[in-house]
């Protein structure tokens, strides 16, 4: 067998805390930062093992509230309908949850994930049915720490225990792996020795022994480390202190049980970064880091994209990330490649609850349901997130349809004589409710090199509000950017939405010494086009924002084939001006140039201007389109 | 068609820690139904569910008729039995909104991420007292009370102004700041888990005993509700109050009144008196004042708490 390696974070320290979240009954929500697929499938593995034989469902974008609530097997006899994958009854397995991306799952995945986390009670009203149980589930889910920002706070707290399974991966694995989609040596693949989940794990988590005993010291400790408007965490440190005792074999939780919990949850009585790894979690000896070192980390800011950047790492190293896996995630026995009782390495203090720090990019009131507010073409565009009646006979939902049919059949064919045939009345009709696909576009272009310690925030807030209140597709050209790859290139990216953390970190980027303007502008012009023009676009109104003094030093060859060769003399005003009057023939798109004050050539910014057909802010004359754009036009 | 029932283990409501205006409101609601319900907005971790099902099973001995996010319209207004149907036999299923209706209470959680055409029909209903389903098949028209409790985090967004004039009283949570209390909590909690796994040294039954001690008491309030004198003068500081709140509509001067009314029951007082009217007005009015339907409208703070004093001392001067 190849060598077993367990590298990263904290790899060690996740696998003890998801034996806690599997004898914890209350621990039913464990997040996972920065896990490749192949970490998070590992640890997915140890917890179905851990858990016993669990029923798995993963979590994805795309499914609406009727394949997670209830489900319509079709049998020789007709339709049978029946309870989804997320609904438990009496005798039935407990329930492993797996989400590969909260950052992505899908809005009836994450109202699922409310209803029943840290819920002793579910209810399910649904399409005839009415079920009320106690959830028995365990919820593992992925999620890359700089994309916490964009998850609904609401939905974080019900995850208030926090790993990082960065590295939680290995050679081993992927071999195993092969061998075993070859059918063949099991044998030299299956895990040995220290791979076994131990022993007294699994007793623990079968609840062979008596519960440890939760005394005051402990509770005080709790009490004193984590701060009163956060009880779910308080009582998650809590569980997670009587899952290590337990582990330990110990009758009562003590106090370096306590502070293993706020230790590995990122918050608590630990020092920093350089506090000594305690001891390995079966020998009883864990260190005790001292009290000052521990109010540093409650209190320190959270480390920025610490564990982002080693899960980036191990994402890379692992050809893919959670946040790209759309498919259904494999649960692999974990043996392979955890090594466990080495030794531990915890989350950094004050990291555990990013979202704390996190800038929000996300919709207000993400949880609710959208309403279907497109009237044009995007409605019938975007993927399905839920059924409604319909009012024509465009985009219908055929099984939706047939199962509302379903229901009537016998009853309509004794009234009508009819027999053998299937019979559907209007009132059946069902049609998808979809998410809105962007109907809006706005196009910046922003030329870092005209910044000069210019607020461009300010010129640029109407439009910035116009793309969030419409909901619009964001194209992005950075210009001039001093971080930029190639700085004879500008850089494009688009995003769905101005909620995206690339458009924040846009409009700060540092100056770079090049204006490769006229290469931006091309990169506008097919970025607009594409988004406008291609295949089923549904874009109906677009305003694209030129942020620039209009001084292009790099002509569009020079960017395009990003060399220095050759002579240059305004080419790059000349080339940007050309490709400004391309842009300027896109029909339903308006353009303005927004200039810093005082520009050092204010005729080339008109000249650009003029070749855009746009209006300019800041040099006057485009306070109405300004106004236009500030109030939804 | 009844579903199979894993049977939920709650923690009893004599149990619950702290969060004493939830409590205070819930048991007014009871003591006084016509109140007509509860809104309860807080803090995420903050027991609001559980302190809402806990009431209800201490009342009632069941949960409460529970209208859940995810719930389709044809269980809220009723439809068909959806086995029996297959099979060729039509066979009603009332819905949620009837049920509620025989037994009083219908019972929201996270009431802000409800749809916005289920809220829609509630509305309907609540306003309207009559429940009209001409669907599928069905034509009936029926007449129905209920009180709502609705549990939500203002975080995900907030309700309607005529939603929120739907529930009688509203109360905000804050999660409880005293380590001892806290600690009660954190203690409880884990006696809890432990309970519903059935290692119970007694936390159960404790409770049980404690909520029939309750129940009792609730129940002997509920039955003098109506001995409870309220004098025109109270009427009449009830009305100024709610006037001087700026509280839309009619019902606010109502529920306050009834609110305090119920405490003065709850208290065994033969009358209401000011105190009763002071105690009970930031649960009727917080959410019917002009800014109630923004977030961040629903506030009562030293600045309202001194402007009821000083109407409560306008008030005792007038006498």
């Amino acid at each position: 067998m190849a060598q077993v390696t367990v590298s990263g974070v904290a790899g060690p320290g996740t696998p003890r805390t998801l034996a806690c979240a599997a004898l914890e009954p209350g621990l039913d929500g464990v997040l996972l930062f920065d896990a490749a697929p192949a970490a998070l499938s590992l640890a997915a593995g140890l917890l179905a093992k851990l858990m016993g034989e669990p029923r798995v469902v993963t979590l994805a974008a795309y499914q609406s509230e009727d394949d997670l609530w209830t489900s319509l097997r079709l049998r020789t006899s007709g339709f049978e309908p029946g309870p989804g994958p997320l609904v438990q009854g009496e005798g039935t397995a407990e329930l492993l949850v797996v989400v590969p991306d909260l950052a992505r799952v899908g809005l009836p995945g994450q109202r699922a994930l409310i209803t029943l986390l840290d819920a002793p009670v579910a209810v399910l009203e649904r399409h005839g049915y009415h079920r009320a149980w106690a959830p028995r589930l365990r919820c593992l889910a992925a999620c890359d720490t700089a994309e916490v920002g964009t998850v609904p706070p609401h939905l974080l707290d019900r995850f208030p225990v926090r790993a990082t399974a960065a590295g939680l991966t290995g050679r081993s694995d992927s071999l195993s792996r092969v061998l075993h989609v070859w059918g063949t040596a099991p044998e030299s693949a299956a895990p040995s020795g220290t791979g076994a989940v131990p022993q007294e794990w699994l007793d623990a988590a079968r609840r062979a022994r008596p519960w440890p005993a939760f005394g005051s010291r402990a509770a005080a400790l709790i009490v004193g480390m984590v701060p009163a408007d956060r009880p779910r965490r308080m009582l998650a440190a809590a569980r997670l202190a009587r899952g290590y005792a337990a582990l330990d074999g110990a009758e009562q939780v003590e106090e370096r049980h306590v502070e293993e919990a706020a230790r590995l949850l990122g918050f608590g009585r630990t020092g920093g970064r350089d506090t000594p790894a305690p001891a390995r979690p079966d020998d009883g000896t864990a260190s005790r880091p001292d009290d000052e070192g521990a109010r540093e980390g409650v209190d320190r800011p959270p480390a920025p994209d610490a564990g982002a950047d080693a899960g980036r790492a191990a994402g890379a190293a692992a050809g893919e990330t959670a946040g790209t896996a759309a498919q259904p995630l494999a649960v692999q026995a974990p043996q392979a490649a955890i090594a466990f009782g080495a030794e531990e390495t915890p989350l950094p203090p004050g990291t555990g609850y990013p979202e704390d720090e996190a800038e929000p990019l996300r919709e207000i009131a993400p949880l609710r349901a959208p309403p279907v507010a497109a009237v044009g073409p995007a409605r019938r565009r975007g993927p399905p997130i839920g059924l409604e009646p319909a009012t024509d006979l465009a985009d219908l939902a055929m099984v939706a349809t047939l199962r509302e049919a379903a229901k009537f059949q016998r009853v309509r064919q004794a009234n009508t004589g009819t027999t053998g045939r299937f019979l559907i009345n209007p009132a059946d009709l069902r049609t998808h409710r979809r998410q809105q696909e962007p109907e809006h576009l706005l196009g910046l272009v922003l030329d870092h090199t005209c910044r000069r310690g210019w607020d461009w925030t300010v010129a640029l807030t109407s439009h910035l509000r116009w793309a969030y209140v419409h909901r619009a597709g964001v194209v992005v050209v950075d210009v001039g950017a001093g971080d930029a790859a190639a700085e004879l290139r500008a850089e494009r990216f688009t995003a769905r939405r101005v909620l995206d953390r690339r458009v924040t970190a846009s409009l700060s980027r540092p100056r770079g010494r090049a204006t490769p303007l006229a290469h931006g502008l091309s990169l506008a012009h097919a970025g607009l086009r594409h988004a406008m023009q291609h295949g089923r676009a549904a874009v109906s109104r677009a305003w694209l924002v030129v942020v620039t003094d209009a001084l292009g030093n790099v002509p569009l060859a020079a960017g395009l084939q990003d060399t220095t060769a050759g002579s240059w003399s305004g080419e790059g005003v000349t080339d940007a001006v050309a490709i400004a009057r391309e842009l300027a023939t896109l029909r339903r798109l308006r353009i303005v140039v927004a200039a810093p004050p005082d520009p050092p050539h204010p005729e080339l910014v008109l000249g650009l201007a003029d070749a855009l057909g746009a209006g300019l802010l800041g040099i006057g004359g485009a306070d109405a389109d300004v106004a236009e754009a500030g109030h939804g036009h | 068609m009844a579903g199979e029932m894993t049977e939920p283990v709650l923690l009893p409501y004599s149990l619950v820690v702290g969060q004493r205006e939830i409590k205070k409101a819930l048991e007014l609601n009871f003591v006084a139904p016509g109140i007509g319900g509860v809104l309860i907005s807080g803090q995420r971790g903050t027991a609001k569910s559980t302190t809402v099902r806990g009431f209800a099973v201490m009342m009632y001995g069941e949960l409460p008729v529970t209208l859940p996010i995810n719930a389709t319209d044809d269980r809220v207004l009723g439809g068909w039995r959806l086995d029996e149907l297959m099979r060729g036999e039509p066979h009603r299923q009332p819905g949620l909104l009837e049920e509620a209706g025989e037994r009083g209470l219908l019972y929201i959680d996270e009431v802000n991420l409800l749809d916005d055409h289920v809220v829609n029909i509630i509305l309907d209903v609540a306003s309207t007292g009559v429940l009209t389903v001409q669907r599928e098949g069905i034509d009936e028209r029926k007449e129905l009370r209920f009180g709502l409790v609705g549990t939500m985090n203002p975080e995900e967004g907030w309700l309607r102004p005529q939603l929120l004039d739907r529930f009688g009283l509203m109360v905000k949570v804050r999660a409880e700041e005293d380590p001892e209390l806290r600690r009660e909590i954190l203690t409880t909690a884990l006696a809890m888990d432990q309970a519903r796994h059935g290692v119970d040294p007694g936390l159960l039954a404790d409770g049980r005993a404690g909520d029939a001690e309750l129940r009792a008491e609730l129940e002997a309030a509920r039955a003098r509700l109506y001995d409870v004198a309220v004098s025109k003068d109270i009427a009449r500081l009830c009305a100024d109050v709610a006037a001087a709140f700026q509280a839309a509509g009619h019902r606010g001067d109502v529920v306050l009144a009834l609110a305090a009314r119920a405490l003065a029951a709850r208290e065994g007082a033969v009358g209401v008196g000011p105190a009763h009217v002071a105690d009970a007005a930031p649960m009727a009015l917080r959410h019917r004042r002009g800014d109630s339907a923004q977030e961040g409208g629903t506030g009562w703070g030293q600045e309202e708490e001194s402007r009821l004093a000083q109407l409560v001392v306008e008030w005792r001067r007038s006498l």
